[in-house]
């Protein structure tokens, strides 16, 4: 309450004179939003794979109990944007917690139900799912919030309609998230191809589209065999210390179930060291191309 | 019990009419129909015949059948144990129940009373049995028996009844009267051998029923609660406010009563009675017994509140409120605060540890008041080869799934889908390769190339379960140029070649 006061004494002022008070504000601003960031950064942030490329354009992993936004690029990409944010609730979630998927109605009719095979051959366990059917956007964030404020286990959203969903919508589900002490994911299915264009008040906002797989070759003139799947990932928002300004490359990753984690696609750099062979082979090769 | 056709009775006598055997008879008539004369079965063009004045309407048996089971959850104000009794009755047990409404004089006006005000005639018979019940509430003058009567004089106060009071088809009391057997009294006094021998076993079971030499049960429509406790008030509720009050009150005294007796409640029902006759029930359900009022109060309000977003109508209020546990379980009490000491103290008692917080069914519980028990759901994996079978919704508050359950699927490999259409669908395919496969296909108007496939997967239909056979499905991954995946298959359609249709996607 008493931030608010000093907010509206901070506005009387600056209708008096503009300039001179907006760090002000500022401050005022920065001290109510100070709460809910030391939780934040208490909490630290999830690395989504090793040496991942994408972690670091998220400064070091995607924060433990905030609010995460996933956009389809495309509208035919919404089975990749929900796999994709199962993943993250996955990688969020402690192992064994229980994972709550809400979904709108809507978004059945339009990508089908989670099925249990899939999904555990994706490597998640099917009986850790508990599925919530919401009939309307706004029913389904509301239960989205119960869920994420009782921290009973981590949120998964999936609504296809934008409309209801604003800032106070989002602020709601953030500060529930960082109350529950587990994370939320929401899924936006309709926003495919405006993922840059809405504000909100998640910290992070990824825009995942389904890339090619590494198919395998065609023999015999028979088409090549799709490979695992894989996801093309940008990142247009990252909030918090270490975060890189978004670029627009787009990051190929990969699920890997044996893992539990995230895979570059292509890996950038080889391994400067290996854990199967001695530190000095690097030098030795050398040596002995020279004999040669 | 006659029901009144109209709420706002006419002046002329009415009755309703229906179609039996290609003619219209009178079904249903009101009291002033009755005095007249007319009987129901009676066709219409005698009865018109008779009183040119008489009204019709065409019975409804829909919303008769409406009207009569409101009535019957409108009876259980009176006793848990509320049954139907043909249809034009209902038999309620008041045993140990009319002192609380000031004796069985004092019930009996009070259900002709409360029916009235609904615009419904009635006659009530209280009696040591059902079939006395019965034959007093159509036939005697003096409809209630003392509640320590002798069985022994029941035969001679039933002797000046008609045989109809027993409760028989008209075709038997038809063939009674042609025998000259008329009273109950000429039935009594006579040998019993010769009756069976004529008219069946059934009239002399009836006999025993109303004399209390055989036991007649009801067969109550709701089962009796295990436990159960209720308000009752002068004047109807009408806030929700207070109406939360009474029943968190009510959720105290039925956790009391439960924690008494070791259980904790797995259902609850809240009914509660309006003044003008409507009945709602509420129906919540937990994952977990509950012992305590504050949970119970949640999901009651939960349920509430989604309630009045369909328009829930308090009218002029409601009198009786009534919360009953009708599933419960066995449960320990709540041994939290005494752990919480000996915390304090240095000792330790290992508590077994859930599979699962407690917050996770506590949620599932809120979720499912609020937007039914089928939307918050579990999946089960189930041993079947058909992919629609293969999982199946279970309701999230009959609680997880076993351990250890089917896993026929190998881990880490693609070969099933993460999203599984509902239904699948249809699927336009424009260049057949000749491997089978669509080198394009059109689903939901969107042209896809595909660059890469993996199939066919035949799959059969359980021919064994369903009765007519289904036909065999091949199932192709295929990947498009943007690297979308889809789960599409190939069916064999009598004389018409093959259709596809696309049935789940891959991430």
């Amino acid at each position: 309450m008493e931030h608010i006061t000093n907010l509206k004494k901070n506005i009387a002022m600056i209708i008096a004179d503009k300039t001179e008070h907006i760090p002000l504000l500022r401050a005022a601003i920065a001290k109510i939003e100070a709460a809910g960031a030391a939780r934040g950064a208490e909490a630290g942030r999830v690395a989504l794979g090793r040496h991942l490329a994408l972690d670091r354009a998220l400064g070091g992993g995607l924060p433990r109990h905030g609010l995460c936004e996933i956009v389809p690029a495309s509208a035919g990409d919404n089975a990749a944007a929900s796999a994709f944010g199962l993943a993250l609730a996955l990688l969020l979630g402690a192992p064994g917690a229980v994972l709550f998927w809400v979904y709108e109605d809507f978004a059945v009719s339009e990508a089908g139900l989670p099925y249990g095979p899939g999904l555990w051959q994706m490597g998640f366990d099917p009986a850790r799912l508990v599925l919530v059917a919401a009939p309307r956007a706004l029913a389904a964030l509301n239960a989205l919030e119960e869920v994420a404020r009782a921290g009973a286990g981590v949120a998964l959203g999936e609504i296809c309609q934008r409309r209801g969903y604003d800032l106070a919508a989002s602020r709601r589900l953030k500060l529930a998230a960082e109350e529950g002490g587990r994370g939320c994911v929401l899924v936006l299915a309709a926003a495919s191809g405006t993922g840059p264009d809405f504000a909100s008040a998640a910290a992070t906002r990824l825009e995942v589209a389904s890339a090619m797989s590494a198919p395998l070759a065609p023999v015999h003139g028979r088409l090549a065999i799709p490979g695992p799947a894989r996801f093309s990932v940008r990142v247009l928002k990252a909030r918090g210390e270490g975060a890189c300004a978004p670029p627009e490359a787009s990051h190929i990753v990969a699920f890997d179930p044996s893992l539990g984690c995230l895979v570059d696609a292509f890996p950038v750099a080889p391994p400067a060291h290996s854990q199967n062979r001695p530190r000095g082979a690097a030098d030795a090769g050398g040596r002995y191309a020279k004999s040669a | 019990m006659r029901a009144a056709a109209t709420p706002k009775a006419p002046d002329e006598p009415l009755a309703t009419i229906a179609r039996l055997k290609g003619a219209w008879r009178l079904a249903g008539l009101d009291a002033r129909a009755g005095a007249l004369g007319l009987r129901s079965g009676m066709g219409l063009a005698d009865a018109r015949a008779m009183h040119p004045g008489l009204l019709v309407a065409e019975a409804d048996a829909v919303a008769e059948a409406a009207l009569y089971d409101q009535l019957l959850a409108w009876c259980r104000r009176f006793t848990p144990l509320a049954a139907a009794d043909g249809p034009d009755g209902m038999a309620l047990d008041v045993t140990g129940v009319a002192h609380l409404f000031g004796g069985e004089a004092a019930l009996a006006a009070d259900v002709v009373a409360r029916l009235a005000r609904q615009g419904i005639g009635a006659r009530v018979g209280i009696g040591p049995n059902p079939a006395v019940a019965w034959a007093l509430a159509r036939f005697a003058r003096q409809p209630i028996l003392p509640p320590a009567i002798e069985m022994t004089r029941l035969p001679g106060m039933f002797a000046d009844f008609p045989v109809a009071a027993l409760n028989i088809s008209d075709d038997l009391a038809a063939d009674l009267a042609r025998a000259g057997l008329r009273r109950i009294g000429d039935l009594s006094l006579r040998p019993r051998a010769p009756l069976t021998a004529r008219f069946g076993a059934d009239l002399l079971d009836r006999l025993d029923h109303l004399f209390g030499q055989a036991r007649s049960p009801i067969s109550p429509r709701f089962a009796a609660p295990d436990f159960s406790v209720e308000r009752r008030f002068a004047d109807g509720l009408t806030r929700e406010d207070a109406l939360l009050t009474h029943v968190g009150a009510l959720a105290r005294e039925l956790c009391a009563l439960m924690i008494r007796h070791g259980q904790g409640a797995r259902s609850l029902t809240l009914t509660l009675f309006r003044v003008d006759g409507a009945v709602r029930l509420l129906e919540v359900a937990a994952s977990q017994a509950m012992s305590a009022p504050g949970p119970m109060l949640r999901l009651v309000r939960e349920k509430l509140a989604r309630l009045n977003e369909g328009g829930f109508e308090t009218g002029y209020g409601f009198d009786v409120l009534r919360l009953e546990a009708t599933q419960t379980a066995p449960q320990k009490p709540d041994q939290g605060a005494l752990a919480g000491d000996a915390g304090r103290h240095g000792a330790m008692i290992a508590a077994p540890s859930p599979a699962e917080p407690p917050s996770v069914s506590a949620v599932i519980d809120r979720l499912s008041a609020r937007l039914g028990a089928m939307r918050v759901t579990r999946l089960h994996l189930q041993d079947s080869h058909q992919p629609e079978r293969a999982a199946r919704h279970a309701a999230a508050l009959a609680g997880a799934p076993p351990a250890g359950g089917p896993r026929p699927w190998p881990e880490a490999a693609w070969e099933r889908p993460v999203r599984l259409l509902a239904r699948p669908e249809p699927v336009e395919t424009l260049a057949l390769l000749p491997d089978g496969l669509p080198q394009q296909f059109r689903w939901r108007r969107v042209l896809h190339r595909v660059i890469a496939a993996d199939g066919p997967e035949r799959i059969l239909s359980d021919w064994w379960k369903s009765p007519a056979p289904g036909m065999a499905r091949d199932y192709f991954r295929a990947e498009d140029e943007a690297g979308q995946r889809f789960w599409l298959f190939r069916q064999q359609q009598a004389g018409a070649g093959a259709t596809w249709f696309m049935h789940g996607f891959f991430p």
